[in-house]
Order: C-alpha cells, then structure tokens, then sequence
C-alpha cells in the first residue's frame, strides 16, 4: 500500500510569471522506507511539486491519497500535520524560538497533543543549536539556523511523511550531517516515507533510493523567467 | 414657507459671493508660492480650488433643494448615491484587487453605514421624520467619508500582507493550520490598521483643533455644550462605523483568498498600477 501517492499532479501556466507552474502530469507512490529525489532542471517546479503533494497549490490539478484514500477539503489540515512540507526558507515569524516552536501544538489539528519543551531542547541540542536558541527571536536567526528550527519545528509534530525542499542547504557540514541522520532515524521509526528535493548529488546518495525527473518547463515559460 | 432672513439662525453671520472672492486671495497665495518656488503644482492648486468650489456649489444645490421639497424617496435616492460613492471611493484606494473587491467593499460599506446612522439616527437622536434630511445626510456622510478610509486601509493591508506574508501563512498551514489560525494574524493586523485613524482621531478631539460639526454648530450659535454632546455621539458614530467596515471587509477578503482546502490564494490578486 502506497502511504502518498499523487496522480497526474500538474499545475497550469500563469498570465503572471510571480504565480508557480508545474508541467507535468507527475504521478508517484511512496511505500514505507521509501525517499524520492526529484530531479529536473531549474525552473522545472520541484517546489511547486512538493507544494502540490501538501496541497498547498490552489492551482494544482490532479489527485493526492492517503493511505489509499483521497483527503476531504476539511480534512487538509489534519494531512499537512501527517505529510510536513518543509519550505527551503523558513519565512522569519514575529515571536520567540520557543513560542514559534510550540504554536503547531495551539492549532485544531493538535488534537490536544501538548508541546514537550524537553523533546523541543534536546532536538536542538542534537541540531548542534545554541543551548539559548529557544529564547532567541526568529527573525534574529540565520538561515542555516531557522532551516534547523524548521526542521525541529516539524519533527515535534510526529509527521508520517517529509517532503524536504533543501532542507540543509543553509546548514554548515556538521549540522547537515545531524540532520540527515535524524531524517534517517526518524524513518525507521515507523511506515515512514520522504520526498527530498536537493541540489547536492552527494545527499541525494544518501538518502534517497529511487528518483523522478520533472520535465523541462515549456520554453516561452522559460522566457518569462 | 420661510421667509429669507429666517433662513439664517439669530446668532451666524451670512456670506456673501464678495466675502468668498475675499478668502479666495488665500488660495492665490498658495499659487504664488508654489510658482516662486517652481512647485510645479500651480495648475494642481488651481483645479483642485476649482473642484472644491464647484463640488460644494453643487452639493449645496442639491442639498437646498432636497430639503425643500421634502420627499422621501429624494432623500433615500441621495443616501444611496453617497453610499455608492463612498464604496467605490474606498476600493479605488487600494493597490491590490480581486474579482469580487468592489461587492465587498459597497456591501461593507452599506452595512456599517445603514446600522450606525439607524441608530444615532432612531434610537439617539430620534429624528421625525426618520428621513429629515437635516439630520440624516450630514450623519451618514460623516460615517461613511470615515468608514471608507478603514475599509481601504484593511482591504490594502490584508491584500497586501497575504500576498507579501504568504510564506509566513503556508508556513503554518504545512504544520497543519485551517486557514483561520494561519492567516489570523494578517487580518487582524489589517482590521487594526483600519481603525487606526479614528482612534487617533477620538484621542486628540478638542485638544489639537476642534472637530468640524462641532465647530460648524458652535459658530451657528448653538451654545458649546450641546455641541460637543452631539460631536461625542458622533464620534462614536463614527467609532462604530469603522471598527464595522474593518471587521467586514477584512473577513469578506480573508474568505475570497483562502479556499475550502484551507489555501491561500494569493494568484487571484491583480496589481494596480499607480
């Protein structure tokens, strides 16, 4: 059985060239222990992709399921809590490490779940984050910084699924190698599966065992970039 | 009928065309200015002198011959005029837009100016008839040249800021937010910045310069007081109005942008330019 699994995923063309596209149709499934890399030239949507697999496109076409099953509108927050998309930038939010740390805990789709501040402090530890990080202010953090919080940020809420856009690609060598290697640990934890996107081949041996290829966009597409 | 000199209240002090074309040298001064100094808004100053002239002459028409004829279908066609204005003025003003802004923004507008005029009018002042022009097209013009600056303050704002702060607000729908608890903060943010203005307003009246009906009523010879009671009532008014077309059109834009599938749809937004 197929834990994701998206049909015929595409994203039309935009009059504007702000709004994302994504060729396509791209179609995978992803069975326990599985990590897809999606592979493509630049400007092919390996983000607008894994946006998609979130639905957080409201363009995009096509199906997503979920253990078989296709998600329900209202349902879509309850399945981002289960399938976490990781944005390459972690957009800098107006409140303390800590609090931007335990908001997800403050959303309906918690479902009373508590934030454990403990599990919180030893992930940054293990992340090679400064011991006084939960008391800094978001915005103050660097990128390669805030990418690690993301990533703590996400763990804490027990997802079945990671969609990984450069998640390390801030990161200084030491702490990418932590954070693969908690990405690593965190799948065998369960029927756990990964769509990583990644500019480093060298990461991409690593972690993933099978790849998609995204097509070349269309060229008067490219034109507008 | 009135006789002419009844027209006037004992205590004010009638124009003449002759005493405008004195204060019209004011204007001229400011012409000068802005040529000695090659401003290059000369020709602005003088259309802009113009318009206020011609724009009030027209109004005051009207207004006399509303009153006069004393019809209620006059005064509510007058109303609704003004209401339509208004909408479409505090639209104008915004810089991002989707299909859908201008109902938002008349229905906004409509809404909080037929409820608060409804009450100052009815339920604070009693006016009889409910339509004495005299009373309910000064109010609701109050209400709705103020409602219309919050509505495009929010409406800008939370367009703006769900464009500008979308990865803010994915950000917390990956983690599993509804629409709600993500972009909460934007539309709120908006709806604060909306009634900004007339909290600014209500904190300084009376110390930096006294509010407009207030002194138009002092200056027709009502004693200060009862001025200032009806300028307390009006500012609450107006309070109201605000906080009304803030509250409504932000969650009307929040409701146009984000869909069922707890999105953001931020692609329907267009850019004005200008």
């Amino acid at each position: 059985m197929f834990i994701l699994q998206a049909r015929d995923l595409s994203v039309p063309p935009a009059s504007s060239k702000a709004v994302a596209s994504l060729e396509g149709p791209v179609s995978v499934g992803l069975t326990a222990g599985d990590v897809v890399a999606v592979l493509g030239p630049s400007g092919s949507g390996k983000t607008t992709f894994l946006r998609c697999l979130a639905m957080l496109e409201p363009r995009a076409q096509g199906d997503v399921f979920f253990r078989n099953e296709l998600i329900e509108p209202s349902d879509t927050p309850a399945f981002r809590r289960l399938v976490a998309y990781l944005p390459q930038q972690p957009p800098a939010v107006p409140m303390k490490v800590e609090d931007a740390l335990a908001h997800p805990f403050s959303f309906r789709s918690a479902k009373g779940a508590d934030f454990d501040r403990g599990a919180a402090k030893q992930l940054c530890g293990r992340l090679l984050l400064p011991s006084d990080v939960m008391n800094r202010w978001s915005p103050d953090l660097s990128v390669g910084e805030s990418q690690r919080i993301a990533l703590v940020r996400t763990m804490l809420t027990k997802p079945q699924v990671l969609l990984l856009d450069e998640f390390t690609s801030a990161m200084d060598p030491a702490g990418m190698a932590e954070a693969e290697r908690l990405v690593t640990e965190w799948l065998k934890e369960g029927e756990r599966a990964a769509v990583l996107v990644s500019h480093d081949s060298r990461q991409r041996t690593r972690l993933a065992n099978r790849t998609i290829t995204l097509e070349q966009v269309r060229p008067e597409t490219m034109d507008e970039d | 009928m009135t006789s002419e000199a009844e027209l006037v209240s004992p205590g004010i002090i009638a124009l003449t065309w002759f005493d405008l074309a004195v204060a019209a040298s004011l204007i001229l001064v400011a012409a000068l200015v802005s040529l000695a100094l090659k401003l290059g808004i000369t020709s602005k100053i003088a259309v802009a002198a113009l318009r206020t002239t011609v724009q009030l002459s027209l109004v005051g028409l009207i207004l006399q011959w509303v009153f006069a004829l004393e019809r209620w279908y006059l005064v509510l066609a007058l109303l609704s005029s003004m209401i339509i204005n208004a909408g479409v003025a505090g639209v104008r003003r915004t810089q991002r837009r989707y299909g859908g802004i201008w109902t938002h923004g008349l229905f906004s507008i409509t809404v909080c100016g037929l409820i608060t005029t409804f009450v100052v009018t009815e339920l604070v002042i009693g006016v009889r008839p409910w339509w004495e022009p005299r009373y309910i097209i000064p109010l609701m013009g109050m209400v709705l040249g103020n409602a219309l600056t919050a509505l495009s303050l929010t409406l800008d704002r939370v367009t703006n800021d769900l464009e500008v702060r979308r990865a803010e607000v994915d950000s917390w729908l990956a983690l599993g937010a509804t629409k709600w608890e993500a972009a909460r903060p934007i539309v709120a943010d908006a709806i604060r910045t909306g009634m900004i203005p007339i909290i600014n307003t209500m904190s300084v009246a009376g110390i930096v310069a006294l509010p407009g009906m207030m002194t138009g009523q002092i200056l027709a010879g009502q004693p200060p007081m009862e001025a200032v009671m009806y300028q307390i009532v009006v500012m609450f008014m107006i309070a109201g109005a605000c906080a009304m077309a803030a509250l409504l059109s932000g969650l009307l834009a929040f409701r146009a942008l984000t869909t069922a599938r707890h999105q953001v749809a931020s692609h329907l937004l267009r850019k004005i330019d200008g």
